[in-house]
């Protein structure tokens, strides 16, 4: 597979996998235009990997948590009033919907790597050690993100919109 | 009605994907971003070579200039239709690139390395006609390498810039003295990444860097303040008789724990002009070339072409053609030849009409001269 046909079929995935990634869609276009860039440069070699894929998702995560981007990173919409950019003014009628606004809002406060954590693993689908793979960490690491992620999460959604154990 | 908090991440996480930058706005991108890119590294810390010449999107640059963690040399697909409006012609003013030299002058070395840290790597690349950095031998000094594929780990390597003509050196680092010469060092910023760069001869310029490797200010200075002229040659333990037409090889690769053990890797390719458009016309100045086909040709004691495939023989010895059944490699040629005494030949390429017939032709040619590497692991 050249780089143009890479591109041509993933590229539409890479940038939604970015955007969860890093939570914020204009640090997910200039981190996916850069990493695109680098893997360009190296196609030849990557393409001959197993899962070319997985590795410009992995150099998408180490582009968002490098030195360079963690100014970027923290700057991203954490704020309800910056975060109110992207999202509906007026409260949705479904309750469903007002949990997973909730939900996004919440995601948005976390740590960048919690969200890096929380992105490969739910969104991606990832266990716990191919995260660990993926970040060049420590499995503990990865469950201390996580557990921390989803902590937070909870503490922080309106008591009823929280179930931890067995659905009512 | 509440639902798990899990369900609740995955929807609030589909709902964020949702509000993706269009891909094709991405993809529109990237030639000027390409640019961007290449200019800000030559002008930064990776590069720490300001080009003069002007920059332009998708062309090859000397290795070192972008080389990464990974440090593969920066040479470049064709965009496809669509994806630019670059649209590949025929250009009498696209510039030819000269293919790497056979043997390349040293020119420099350290005499003063780190404790732990031997000379494993040194690879030459070719001159892009486009930047005016000249061809570029690098030379790498690692804790140890195996057999594969050397790029992985700390390393401290002294690139030899030897026919720089219309660029400079960055000066944005810190001003210090090289033996006598003006140079710059710029510190790791958090990334283990730091370097130092001067000048010690006109049209010269040597870079000293550290990658994945915390090391003081004062050991990498005293490295570079080590470094004297080296009148030997470079070469590599193995020769490319043939190349379909209008391939060049722009880079080779020595490497190896030991000089029994080397792995030697030529990376070629097929240039074709582009034109660009109107607009990217009055950017970049002048048109470019870019690589519509790439092949890697490696003699070493291991391969990483998959297993299995087509047997035949090659030149009388065994081998294989294997095939990628999975999605990126599926586009893919591959040659392994078993040359014996442990040791494999392996091509793999794509594009500009490659065959697998040129493949053997390229194999059954390939002579192998295991001399000249006293230098691996010392």
């Amino acid at each position: 597979m050249t780089f143009e046909e890479f591109v041509s079929a993933r590229l539409g995935t890479l940038v939604r996998y970015a955007t969860v990634v890093t939570w914020d869609p204009h640090l997910a276009e200039d981190i996916t235009q850069n990493v695109l860039v680098r893997a360009q440069a190296r196609w030849a070699r990557i393409s001959r990997m197993d899962a070319p894929e997985l590795y410009v998702k992995r150099m998408v995560v180490n582009e968002f948590l490098s030195w360079r981007r963690r100014r970027a990173a923290q700057s991203i919409p954490l704020a309800t009033d910056t975060l109110a950019g992207h999202l509906p003014e007026a409260p949705d009628p479904s309750v469903q919907r007002d949990e997973r606004d909730a939900m996004l809002r919440l995601i948005a406060t976390l740590p960048p790597r919690q969200r890096a954590v929380i992105a490969l693993r739910f969104y991606e689908d990832l266990a716990v050690d191919q995260i660990a793979e993926v970040l060049g960490c420590r499995t503990v690491t990865v469950r201390t993100h996580l557990m921390r992620a989803l902590a937070a999460l909870q503490n922080a959604l309106p008591a009823p919109l929280v179930t931890t154990g067995e659905k009512p | 009605m509440t639902r798990d908090i899990e369900e609740l991440i995955r929807a609030a996480q589909e709902l964020r994907a949702d509000q993706a930058p269009p891909a094709e706005r991405v993809r529109a991108a990237l030639p000027r971003r390409t640019a961007q890119v290449k200019k800000q590294r030559r002008y930064g810390l990776g590069g720490a070579i300001v080009a003069a010449a002007a920059v332009t999107a998708a062309i090859a640059v000397p290795s070192l200039a972008v080389r990464d963690d990974t440090g593969v040399a920066a040479t470049v697909q064709p965009a496809a239709p669509g994806t630019a409006p670059a649209t590949a012609s025929a250009s009498p003013a696209a510039p030819a690139q000269e293919p790497v030299a056979a043997e390349v002058d040293l020119g420099f070395k350290p005499t003063w390395v780190p404790s732990g840290f031997a000379e494993h790597i040194r690879t030459a690349s070719a001159a892009d006609p486009g930047n005016g950095f000249g061809p570029v031998l690098r030379r790498v000094w690692k804790q140890n390498v195996g057999i594969g594929d050397p790029w992985t780990g700390a390393e401290l390597s002294l690139s030899v810039f030897s026919e720089m003509a219309g660029a400079d050196v960055d000066r944005s680092g810190q001003p210090i003295d090289v033996n006598g010469a003006q140079g710059y060092y710029s510190p790791a910023q958090n990334d283990r990444k730091s370097s130092v760069i001067w000048h010690p001869a006109q049209n010269t310029v040597l870079l000293l860097s550290a990658s994945k490797l915390d090391i003081s200010r004062n050991d990498l200075l005293r490295m570079a303040r080590s470094v004297r002229p080296d009148t030997g040659v470079t070469g590599v333990p193995a020769r490319l008789n043939w190349l379909p037409d209008g391939w060049i090889i722009t880079g080779t690769t020595v490497s190896g724990p030991s000089p029994s053990q080397w792995r030697a890797e030529f990376s070629t390719v097929r240039n074709q002009p582009v034109t660009y458009s109107e607009k990217q016309q009055k950017e970049t100045k002048k048109d470019r070339l870019q690589a519509a086909g790439q092949l890697s040709v490696v003699v070493g004691l291991t391969t990483d072409a998959p297993p299995g495939g087509t047997e035949l023989t090659v030149g009388g010895r065994p081998a294989r053609i294997p095939v990628r059944s999975d999605e990126a490699g599926r586009g893919l040629l591959y040659l392994v030849v078993d040359l014996g005494g442990g040791r494999l030949l392996t091509l793999v390429g794509s594009g500009a009409g490659l065959t697998v017939d040129d493949l053997r032709r390229i194999a059954e040619q390939t002579v192998v001269e295991p001399a000249g590497l006293d230098w691996l692991g010392r």
